[in-house]
């Protein structure tokens, strides 16, 4: 009971230290502010996690505690001098008039499968001890042995740990929840990511639902969480949900940037993006790089606001490049898989392998398909069109580099190529559901 | 009223039952099977043949003669020579002299057309068992293409890499979903709102199939002393733990996923090659006789500390 105690004061500093952040940013006291609160706490805590490192000081409670406390301290001189604002009302969307009966049965059926996703999470991320092979190879085993061993494992091989030079966002986040613990508490590793997704998603529902209304929000909401592999990977333990996330959190801040030409918007998508980069090696191509494009594609075709997407730039490049120069000074590489991606030729036995998952297979069933497919047929607008580029970029980017690179090997043998799809898909449904013609 | 209800009770068992009855032979319903419950099969005291067999069909016919059960694995193959461990199906043979149907269309591994198959059989070492005929038969009814997409998806150390999916009617469910789609779609090519709601419908099919069986994944999992295939790996850590052992050995001819997640709970405690404890998982030959443990290399005197819900045993050298 203490123990929880522990992590649950913890877990509400890294909460306080988020909502400080925002409201520098300028997001006022809402339902959305506080489930956005932990997802923006989340990349600080990933940086103070590194300095601790870098310095050679131990990861203790008093350093991690108190850097946290500094930054909270900080925050809160500059905010209570700060004026109060409000957000602009946006117009709702043409489904809200929905006639009842259409509006019971879809938000019944909505409300069911999110009911059994957050069964299945719940209990296979809390109640359960962790038992992925992956998780314990490369995520909450990094994160126990750094705990135990006062240092995080930050270098290119490590007897126990698979993959020691990924991305420390996940681990972070385990790390500091834990302290004040005696020991390793795996439940309570899985617990901080469940609640990390599940703030996540609270906050995704009530940005969509500002764009489209709650009916939208809610479908959309559904069509990505309840995605087979998805709803499985909510169950935790991986670090894919968390990326995916980080995206989408960074997208629709974007769509709503682009709706009320908000500043405050534009930093809040800086920030998730350079998350995105602290989670996973994916990060960047799939998310940094595809996120610049859409920035530089907004500054071409803004008459007005170009300082506003330049300054938003500069925010997402110095937060996203701390980890990669980070990794570089301590001779990590930055591919997830060596160095062996950089050789191109199109790989035995791959791209039938790939039309099979995406259009036969299992792990998204008919949603990756249909969403291709509507990506391809929905009228474009401006939304649509920012949204477009970072999800078929990065969709085009994934099966280029299983289809091209050795790393097909990931794709044949049934390893990380679904997984990876996640995130296109997560964002051509976000895309889709808040373009101004869904 | 009671009577009423019995005799339509009646009448619904009889109307089930119809097709056993005037099926030829025993009818036996496969259930699904891991890799690692055949691969723990002790073929030394086993009498073992296999089959390589391929074409249509949507049942097997086997007759046989046999003193003793005969436990069979049926294996969907590749056309590499590879299976999907996913899909491996198994059934227990009753004695004596049958002629046994064992109806496969409605698995998640049976597809339309030719398919390959390589079956196992499995009976006592004493036993001498006569298989008269093997063959496949039958054509797929509408109720077993329908109730193949309820067959459930298994849930292996792989499945948060990919899902196999499910099927209809021998094809991919995805495939028929996403035809079906289109087809709706053409129909209504003038009404967007009927479209919209033909491509939501199908997408909420589809992924309620897959919520159904994450609802079974989360029955088994909380009911179950040990977690898919990582079984009693806590408890064993747990044990460890509360003993101050440090260090252990282990002897297993499994794969190194229980390994690998055995060392994650065990942390910071250690597996070793060389130790003073020795767990013994997942071995097929191995044996506790007189104090003496003899598994994999070792062979030494011992003291038998606890086993666990897997079946895993730990010993004090």
């Amino acid at each position: 009971m203490i123990s929880l105690l522990i992590f649950l004061g913890i877990t509400l500093l890294l909460i306080a230290e988020g909502w400080l952040i925002l409201s520098l940013i300028g997001i006022p006291r809402s339902y959305l502010k506080f489930f956005l609160s932990l997802p923006t706490a989340a990349l600080p805590n990933s940086l103070i996690i590194l300095i601790i490192t870098l310095a050679n000081l131990s990861l203790h409670p008093t350093t991690i505690i108190s850097l946290h406390m500094i930054i909270i301290i900080a925050l809160t001189i500059i905010v209570i001098s700060k004026r109060k604002e409000q957000l602009a009302n946006l117009p709702t969307s043409q489904l809200a008039n929905l006639p009842p009966t259409q509006r019971f049965i879809i938000t019944t059926t909505c409300s069911t499968l999110l009911l059994i996703t957050f069964i299945y999470g719940f209990s296979h991320a809390v109640l359960l001890p962790t038992f992925h092979y992956d998780s314990v190879m490369n995520w909450n085993n990094r994160s126990k042995i750094s705990f135990i061993e006062k240092q995080l494992v930050l270098t290119d091989h490590h007897e126990l740990i698979a993959k020691p030079h990924y991305p420390i966002l996940y681990h972070s986040l385990q790390i500091t929840t834990q302290q004040g613990q005696s020991e390793w508490s795996d439940r309570l590793g899985n617990l901080i990511h469940f609640l990390l997704s599940i703030s996540s998603l609270a906050a995704l529902f009530l940005m969509i639902k500002k764009l489209r209304g709650s009916v939208t929000s809610l479908i959309a909401l559904t069509v990505i969480t309840t995605t087979p592999l998805f709803a499985m990977h909510m169950g935790g333990s991986y670090a894919d949900v968390p990326l995916t996330l980080f995206a989408l959190l960074s997208l629709a801040s974007f769509f709503l940037y682009n709706k009320t030409n908000e500043f405050r918007w534009i930093i809040l998508s800086a920030i998730f993006v350079s998350a995105c980069v602290w989670t996973k090696s994916e990060g960047i191509p799939f998310c940094a790089v595809p996120w610049g494009l859409m920035m530089v594609l907004c500054w071409w075709r803004s008459a007005s606001s170009k300082m506003k997407i330049v300054y938003g730039i500069i925010i997402a490049v110095v937060l996203s490049m701390l980890w990669p120069m980070a990794a570089l000074i301590k001779g990590l590489p930055l591919s997830p898989h060596g160095a062996n991606d950089m050789g191109f030729a199109l790989q035995d036995g791959a791209l039938p392998v790939a039309l099979k998952v995406i259009f036969m297979g299992g792990s998204f069933g008919v949603v990756l398909p249909l969403v291709i497919l509507l990506t391809l047929l929905s009228p474009s607008n401006r939304t649509h069109k920012y949204g477009l580029l970072w999800g078929i970029l990065s969709l085009a980017g994934i099966i280029f580099i299983y289809t091209f690179t050795s790393n097909a090997q990931y794709l044949i043998n049934g390893q990380s190529f679904d997984r990876q799809m996640l995130l296109p898909v997560a964002i051509l449904i976000l895309t889709i559901f808040s373009s101004d013609s869904s | 009223m009671l009577k009423l209800a019995h005799m339509l009770r009646l009448i619904i068992s009889s109307a089930l039952l119809i097709p056993i009855c005037f099926a030829a032979g025993v009818t036996i319903e496969p259930i699904p099977a891991t890799q690692e419950q055949l691969n723990s099969q002790n073929l030394e005291e086993l009498k073992s043949a296999s089959v390589k067999i391929d074409g249509e069909g949507t049942q097997f016919n086997i007759n046989y003669s046999a003193p003793s059960t005969i436990d069979l694995y049926i294996l969907f193959m590749e056309k590499d020579g590879t299976f999907n461990p996913r899909n491996i199906l198994f059934a227990e043979l009753p004695q004596g002299e049958q002629e046994t149907i064992i109806p496969i269309s409605d698995t998640g591994g049976w597809s339309r057309g030719n398919n390959n198959y390589k079956l196992h059989f499995l009976t006592d070492k004493d036993s001498v068992p006569e298989v008269s005929k093997v063959e496949l038969s039958g054509n797929l009814s509408i109720a077993d293409g329908i109730k193949q997409f309820f067959a459930p998806e298994p849930f292996t150390p792989s499945s948060y890499h990919r899902l196999n999916g499910y099927k209809l009617f021998g094809y991919s469910a995805t495939f028929v979903l996403l035809i079906l789609t289109l087809i709706g779609s053409l129909i209504f090519i003038k009404n967007r709102k009927v479209q919209i709601l033909i491509f939501l419908g199908m997408i909420f099919i589809s992924n309620a199939r897959f919520s159904i069986d994450s609802l079974r994944y989360t029955y088994t999992h909380l009911t179950a002393n040990t977690y898919a295939s990582a079984g009693s790996a806590y408890e064993i850590a747990e044990y460890l733990h509360k003993n101050d052992i440090e260090n252990i050995a282990l002897c297993s001819d499994g794969n190194s996923y229980f390994k690998t997640v055995l060392s994650y709970a065990l942390y910071p405690a250690k597996i070793k090659d060389e130790s003073e404890n020795i767990l013994v998982h997942s071995a097929f030959n191995w044996s506790f006789e007189n104090d003496v443990i003899r598994c994999g290399e070792t062979e030494a005197n011992a003291i038998k500390l606890n086993g666990f819900p897997d079946g895993s045993v730990l010993f004090s050298l």
